[in-house]
C-alpha cells in the first residue's frame, strides 16, 4: 500500500503528507512498530510507535514520557558525515508534543541504502522479507517486510515487526502440558519459541538471535533432523522415557529463507489420562471382584463341606467308631446319594461288629495285616479266664437272667482287658481269650497283661459284690496267663476265617487257668510270665507241675499284686515276707527236706489258715513224711485232666 | 497331585477373570493408543496449520500495508 503511493507524495523533503500516510499505517496494524521509505539519496522516513501490541514500551531517553509516537526525516547525505535529522513525537490523543531538529547535536550516520532490507527490494523487486534479528529498542526479535516504490525511482517502502506476537502465539498454543511450537528459520535461526528468553543471547554487547542447535531442550532440533532424514513432514521419536511425535511444516516464499513451522507433542499427555483411567479401572475391577470371590469361596465351601463331612463319615467307618449317625445336608443330589450309601454301609458294619471283636478288627486294620489265611510265629501273652461252676451257678436261672448276668460280666472283663492294651480273641462259652502283643506290637506286653490280669480280678470282684447285692450269684473268675512263641494269624477258611494264636504255649496258657482250681488260687501264672514281667510285681510259686496234654514240667506261680504302695494292687509288706516263708517252704520240700518244708509252712498258716495253696504244701509235706516219694522223685505234680 | 474343590473352583474363577479382565484390558489399550496416536498426530497438525495461518495472516497484513 505505502509501495503504492503516488510519486508527488513522496518526497523526503515534503513529508507533511507522507508521514500522515505512514501514521495511518501504524494505526492500522498494531503489530507493526515502524513503517518507512528510504530513497535513492539515502533520505529516509519514518513513522514509528513507542508502544508494541503488547504494551512494551520502546526504550530511548530521549523520548517524552507521554510519547506514544514519532516521527522522522533523515536527509540526504549531501553533507560530509553525518546528516541531520529531524524527530516529532505525538502523545496519546494523537497531538504533537515536541518539535526537535538537531542539526547541530544529533546526526545520523543511518543510510538506508546499506541495509538488507533496502537492497533485496531493489534485487528482488517485489516483496521481500528480512531474516530474522533483533530489534535493538525493543530487545525482541523481528524482521522487516519491504518492498519498491512502484512509482519513485530507487525508493523502497518497509515496515518493521516484531515477531513477540508469534512468541506468545507458541507459548499460549502449545498441544499438551509437555508439547511445544516453535518457528525456524531454515537455516536453524529461531523466530518464535515458548520461552522467549531463548530466543536471543548477548554477544559482545549486542543481541544475537539463538538457533536450534544453541536450545538446550533438543526436541525442535530431532524432530527437524528426523523430518529431513526420513523425507515426510510426521515423526516420532523418544527422548529419555518420554515418547514425542511432531510435525514440520514448511512455509515458502518468505524471502532468502523459508520458514519451518514445528509442532511437538509428548505422547504422555494423551495416553496419560487414558493410563490413569486404566489404574482406575483395574483398582476398581479388583474390588469389585472381592464380592465373587467371597461368593465364590461360600459356594465352594457349599459343596466342599459335605464332601468333607462324608469324608470325616468314612474315616470313622474306617476306625470302626460307628455308634454315631451324622447327617450331611447338601442341595446336591451325587452328595446326598453318597451320604445315604455311606450311611447304609455303617450301618451294615455296626450290625456286623455285633459278631466280631471289634477292637481286634480295629487294631487288624492298623496293622495292615491282611484278610488272607496264614500266620507267623511271634511271642504272646495269652490270658485264659474262667467262672467258676458257671453250670452250676446258672442251673436255676433262666436263660435271660443268664444273659443278662454274663453280659454285664462280659462287658466289664473286655473294657478291662481292653484298656490294658490286650486283644479279646473269643468268647469260649463263659471263658475268654485274649491276647497280647499280637496282632499290634506292644513292647510292654507281659506288664500290660499282668496289669490286665490283676485287674479284671478286682473288677471281676467288684462285679461281684454288686450281684450279691442285686442278689446274683457271684460269679468267681480264675485266669491262667502264659508268655511264649505261638502262631499267630488267621485261621479258618477263605469264606469265613478267625484271627488267633494256636501253640503248645496257648494251650498251657489254658492249662494254667485250670490249675487254680486244684490249688485254690484264682490268678496263676507261668514262670515265663514271673521272669520277664518287671521286678514290680509280687509272684508266689506255688508249684512245679507238668499239666495235662503237656511234656514238660514248669514252675506256676500266683499273681499277688505290685509291690509299689501306691499302686491300687499295692501287697501289704506283711503278705510279702509270708510269701517269702511261703517259697522258701516249697523249697525245702521239692529238696526232699519234708520236716523242715512242714515247719515252715505251718508258720504260714499261722499267719493264714485260709490260705489253701500253704494248707496243700503242709498236707503234702505230711504225706511224704509218712510215705517218703521214691528216690526217683523229681518234686513234680503230674496232672492228667484239663 | 491333588487340589480341593474349593481351590480349584476358587482358581477356575480367578483364571477366567483374569484372562477375561486381561483380554479386555489389553484391547482397552491397544484401542485407547491408537485413538490416543490418532488425535494425538490430528491435534498437532491442526496446531501446525493454525500456526502456518497465523503467520500468514500477520505476515500479510503487514506485506500489505508494505
Amino acid at each position: 500500500m505505502i509501495a503504492l503511493l503516488p510519486a508527488m507524495l513522496v518526497d523526503w523533503r515534503w513529508p507533511g503528507e507522507l508521514f500522515t500516510f505512514l501514521r495511518a499505517a501504524l494505526d492500522r496494524d498494531k503489530d507493526i512498530y515502524s513503517a518507512f521509505i528510504g530513497f535513492r539519496d539515502g533520505g529516509f522516513v519514518q513513522a514509528l510507535s513507542y508502544v508494541d501490541s503488547q504494551g512494551d514500551r520502546r526504550a530511548s531517553d530521549a523520548v517524552p514520557d507521554d510519547a506514544v509516537e514519532a516521527t522522522r526525516v533523515a536527509e540526504d547525505l549531501l553533507q560530509e558525515g553525518a546528516r541531520p535529522q529531524t524527530w516529532q513525537y505525538f502523545d496519546v490523543k494523537g497531538a504533537e508534543i515536541e518539535a526537535e531538529e538537531n542539526a547541530g547535536t544529533t546526526r545520523s550516520t543511518y543510510d538506508p541504502r546499506s541495509r538488507s532490507w533496502y537492497k533485496a527490494a531493489q534485487e528482488w523487486l517485489s516483496a521481500s522479507y528480512s531474516d530474522v534479528y533483533i530489534f535493538s529498542s525493543l530487545r525482541k526479535p523481528g524482521i522487516t517486510i519491504s518492498a519498491p516504490m512502484r512509482n519513485v525511482e530507487g525508493a523502497v517502502a518497509g515496515v518493521d515487526i516484531p515477531l513477540n506476537h508469534l512468541t506468545e502465539f507458541t507459548r499460549l498454543n502449545a498441544p499438551g502440558e509437555h508439547g511445544l511450537i516453535a518457528i525456524v528459520q531454515s537455516d536453524g535461526q529461531l523466530i518464535a519459541y515458548p520461552d522467549s528468553r531463548a530466543l536471543f543471547r548477548p554477544v559482545d554487547g549486542a543481541l544475537v538471535v539463538n538457533k536450534v542447535d544453541d536450545l538446550e531442550d533438543t526436541r525442535v532440533k530431532t524432530a527437524m533432523r528426523l523430518a529431513a532424514e526420513r523425507g515426510r513432514p510426521s515423526v516420532r521419536f523418544r527422548i529419555g522415557p518420554e515418547e514425542y511425535l511432531a510435525v514440520v511444516t514448511s512455509m515458502q516464499g518468505l524471502g532468502a529463507q523459508s520458514w519451518k513451522v514445528v509442532v511437538v507433542a509428548a505422547l504422555s499427555d494423551f495416553s496419560g489420562p487414558i493410563r490413569k483411567s486404566m489404574k482406575n479401572s483395574m483398582i476398581y475391577t479388583g474390588l469389585i471382584m472381592l464380592v465373587p470371590i467371597v461368593v465364590v469361596l461360600v459356594l465352594s465351601n457349599w459343596i466342599a463341606a459335605p464332601v468333607r463331612a462324608v469324608r470325616d463319615q468314612a474315616d470313622r467307618i474306617r476306625e470302626l467308631e460307628l455308634s454315631e449317625r451324622v447327617s450331611v445336608r447338601s442341595p446336591f443330589t451325587e452328595i446326598k446319594s453318597l451320604e445315604t450309601a455311606m450311611e447304609g454301609m455303617r450301618a451294615a458294619l455296626s450290625t456286623f461288629l455285633k459278631y466280631v471283636p471289634k477292637d481286634l478288627v480295629r487294631r487288624l486294620v492298623e496293622s495292615g495285616i491282611g484278610a488272607e489265611i496264614g500266620g507267623t510265629r511271634q511271642d504272646v501273652a495269652v490270658l485264659f479266664t474262667d467262672v467258676e461252676s458257671f453250670t452250676t451257678l446258672t442251673e436255676d436261672m433262666t436263660p435271660e437272667a443268664v444273659l443278662s448276668q454274663t453280659s454285664r460280666y462280659f462287658d466289664v472283663m473286655t473294657s478291662t482287658i481292653q484298656s490294658h492294651n490286650g486283644v479279646v480273641d473269643k468268647f469260649i462259652g463263659d471263658a475268654i481269650m485274649a491276647l497280647w502283643n499280637a496282632p499290634s506290637p506292644d513292647p510292654n506286653y507281659v506288664d500290660n497283661a499282668c496289669r490286665a490280669a490283676l485287674a479284671a480280678l478286682r473288677a471281676s470282684e467288684d462285679l461281684n459284690r454288686a450281684f450279691e447285692a442285686q442278689g446274683e450269684h457271684p460269679l468267681r473268675t480264675r485266669f491262667g496267663l502264659h508268655v511264649g512263641d505261638a502262631l499267630v494269624g488267621n485261621v479258618g477258611s477263605a469264606e469265613r476265617m478267625q484271627f488267633t494264636a494256636l501253640g503248645p504255649n496257648v494251650n498251657l496258657a489254658s492249662r494254667i487257668e485250670g490249675l487254680n482250681k486244684y490249688y485254690g488260687t484264682q490268678l496263676l501264672v507261668s514262670d515265663a510270665i514271673r521272669k520277664q514281667a518287671s521286678p514290680g510285681f509280687v509272684f508266689r510259686q506255688i508249684d512245679v507241675v507238668e499239666a495235662a496234654g503237656t511234656t514238660k514240667s514248669v514252675a506256676i506261680h500266683e499273681l499277688v499284686g505290685m509291690r509299689d504302695a501306691g499302686s491300687p494292687f499295692a501287697v501289704p509288706p506283711a503278705t510279702i515276707e509270708a510269701i517269702n516263708a511261703y517259697e522258701v517252704a516249697l523249697k525245702a520240700c521239692l529238696a526232699r527236706e519234708f520236716e523242715d518244708a512242714l515247719g515252715l509252712v505251718e508258720e504260714v498258716l499261722m499267719e493264714n489258715p485260709a490260705d489253701h495253696a500253704a494248707l496243700m504244701l503242709a498236707e503234702r509235706c505230711n504225706r511224704y513224711i509218712a510215705h517218703p516219694p521214691p528216690d526217683d522223685w523229681d518234686g513234680v505234680s503230674y496232672f492228667s485232666d484239663k | 497331585m491333588r487340589v480341593s474343590i474349593r481351590v480349584t473352583i476358587l482358581a477356575a474363577f480367578l483364571l477366567l477373570t483374569i484372562t477375561a479382565v486381561t483380554t479386555l484390558s489389553v484391547l482397552n489399550v491397544t484401542g485407547s493408543n491408537e485413538a490416543m496416536r490418532v488425535t494425538a498426530e490430528d491435534l498437532i497438525k491442526r496446531t501446525a496449520d493454525t500456526t502456518v495461518e497465523r503467520i500468514a495472516k500477520d505476515l500479510g497484513s503487514a506485506q500489505k500495508i508494505a
